[in-house]
């Protein structure tokens, strides 16, 4: 920066390769499919 | 004696808001502590202090450091916004329901006396569907199914049946009113790892029933209040409010009931205007934005006094649109929504549409299940309007910096209300207001509080600043 500053800004984004388990439905939020199969060991 | 450049000398690109440069739109979030610059093609985001943010916006390393990563944002965004393909269905296997909530989707007479899908034709649309998505899907990817309606326990034989059928091709969920959920019918879906949405407006009877009752106008809050809590500790259950004007300002009490009961997961959703009887429940958008965040509120002072998170969904996925767009789960608030795209329903009869919003809307029916290939359904006309509907063609939202944090929902309602597809979110105000909320959120610290564990997970992180 062309002078100091006491605090950094905030910027946060991270990506995501999509892989159909991230898509949920807009009436029904599907349980974390993750849990889902640690629970059913699917 | 040192010369400065002048400044009409400086790279083209580094200037902000002209030509080629970058372009920053500055929000100011309610707050004294930040305010955001924002890019809204890429939906990137800073969030800064205010004496210091137009610093930041005319200085040289924001630009420069923006520009650097701009082609990695706007292509994880384009990926979300267009290139996923469909993986999940609504499945409507019956029009009837044995509840009249004024607030459905689906038109009141079908609801009353509309058709139902037998046994056989629900295991043969299933097996058209597995079929679909075994030919465009990765190998070994579960689409969703969720049985939906209407009530889908009334025809609880043919649901059943085409889950036994096709267990372990789908991850299978029901969306119910809870009333026909009983022991046999529990055991059976928590067998098969199904998740289960149940629907609850409100946290005592009197707020609760006075949206979804019978048709002889009777509450049903006990019975699912009891189904409730022998769920709790199932991790597929889901519960889902719809918010009126009828108990928007129960939200926060909602909020301490389920979180007594142990739940962890809800959606409080604003009710759609699909329909006339939606339209007359809609609340008003300040008083929304009031007690919605009040809620939110809510559930973070219960995790600080209790250790245990209730994530509501809805929010939580805007949170993930502005920190990992990539990663959000409901696809209402991106534009295109994910009608058409990522998911679509299939009704009683066999009739397709881009989302269950559509259901009593037969102009917006692609195909029949039964008569036409999905691949092609998919490609007609009702389709493309949804799946094309994209904030960039849509005043006032063109120029919008939320506009990727919003995607001006929902198509289904806008139609119902204005007789076409290109306007603005009927709660747009609201919308405005809980992305501010949710810049506020992230500014606190409090990212994590409000989103489900492990978000972080198999995510990428794009350094800007």
């Amino acid at each position: 920066m062309e002078k100091d500053r006491n605090i950094k800004p905030i910027s946060i984004r991270y990506a995501c390769a999509p892989n159909g388990d991230q898509v949920g439905l807009s009436h029904y939020l599907m349980a974390d499919a993750a849990k889902d199969r640690e629970a059913h060991g699917r | 004696m040192a010369v400065n450049a002048h400044p009409d000398l400086e790279p083209a690109a580094t200037r902000v808001n002209v030509g080629a440069g970058p372009h920053f739109d500055v929000i100011h979030l309610g707050s004294r502590d930040h305010v955001a610059l924002v890019a809204p093609d890429t939906a990137f985001w800073a969030l800064l202090k205010p004496e210091e943010a137009l610093d930041y916006l005319l200085g040289r390393e924001l630009p420069r450091a923006y520009l650097a990563k701009e082609t990695e944002l706007q292509r994880d965004l384009h990926t979300v916004r267009f290139g996923l393909l469909p993986s999940a269905v609504y499945f409507n296997p019956t029009e009837r329901c044995n509840l009249d909530c004024g607030y459905c989707y689906l038109p009141r007479q079908a609801r009353r006396t509309g058709r139902d899908m037998s046994p056989a034709r629900v295991t043969e649309a299933l097996g058209l569907l597995a079929d679909y998505f075994t030919a465009t899907l990765p190998e070994g990817a579960r689409p969703q199914l969720v049985f939906h309606g209407a009530e889908p326990l009334l025809v609880r034989e043919a649901v059943f049946a085409g889950m036994e059928a096709f267990d372990g091709r789908f991850r299978f969920g029901v969306q119910t009113n809870a009333t026909l959920l009983d022991r046999e019918a529990l055991a059976f879906l928590t067998s098969k790892g199904a998740g289960v949405g149940l629907s609850l407006d409100g946290p005592t009877s009197q707020v609760a029933d006075r949206t979804r009752r019978t048709w002889g106008g009777s509450g049903v809050f006990p019975r699912t209040v009891q189904v409730l809590e022998e769920l709790a500790d199932y991790p597929g259950l889901n519960v889902i409010a719809t918010v009126t004007s009828a108990n928007v300002e129960s939200l926060p009490a909602l909020v301490d009931f389920l979180h007594e009961r142990g739940i962890g997961n809800v959606l409080l959703n604003p009710v759609r205007g699909t329909q006339p009887g939606g339209r007359a429940l809609m609340p008003d958008q300040e008083a929304l934005a009031h007690f919605f965040f009040a809620a939110l509120d809510r559930t973070y002072q219960l995790l600080q006094q209790t250790g245990r998170k209730l994530v509501v969904g809805n929010f939580a996925n805007l949170l993930l649109g502005l920190a990992a767009p990539g990663a959000r789960r409901l696809m209402c608030d991106i534009s295109p929504c994910g009608g058409g795209r990522c998911f679509f329903a299939v009704g009683a009869a066999g009739e397709v549409v881009p989302c269950s919003e559509f259901l009593g809307k037969p102009e917006f029916q692609g195909g029949n299940i039964f008569e036409n290939p999905v691949a092609e359904i998919l490609q007609t006309r009702p389709f493309r309007e949804v799946t094309t509907r994209v904030v960039e063609h849509l005043t006032p939202c063109r120029r919008c910096a939320v506009r990727h944090f919003c995607g001006a929902p929902c198509p289904a309602e806008v139609h119902a209300i204005h007789g076409a597809l290109d306007a603005p979110a009927p709660y747009c105000r609201f919308y405005v207001d809980q992305a501010r909320y949710a810049f506020r959120v992230i500014a606190g610290g409090r990212l994590d509080a409000f989103l489900w564990d492990g978000w972080q997970q198999g995510l990428e992180q794009i350094a800007v600043l």
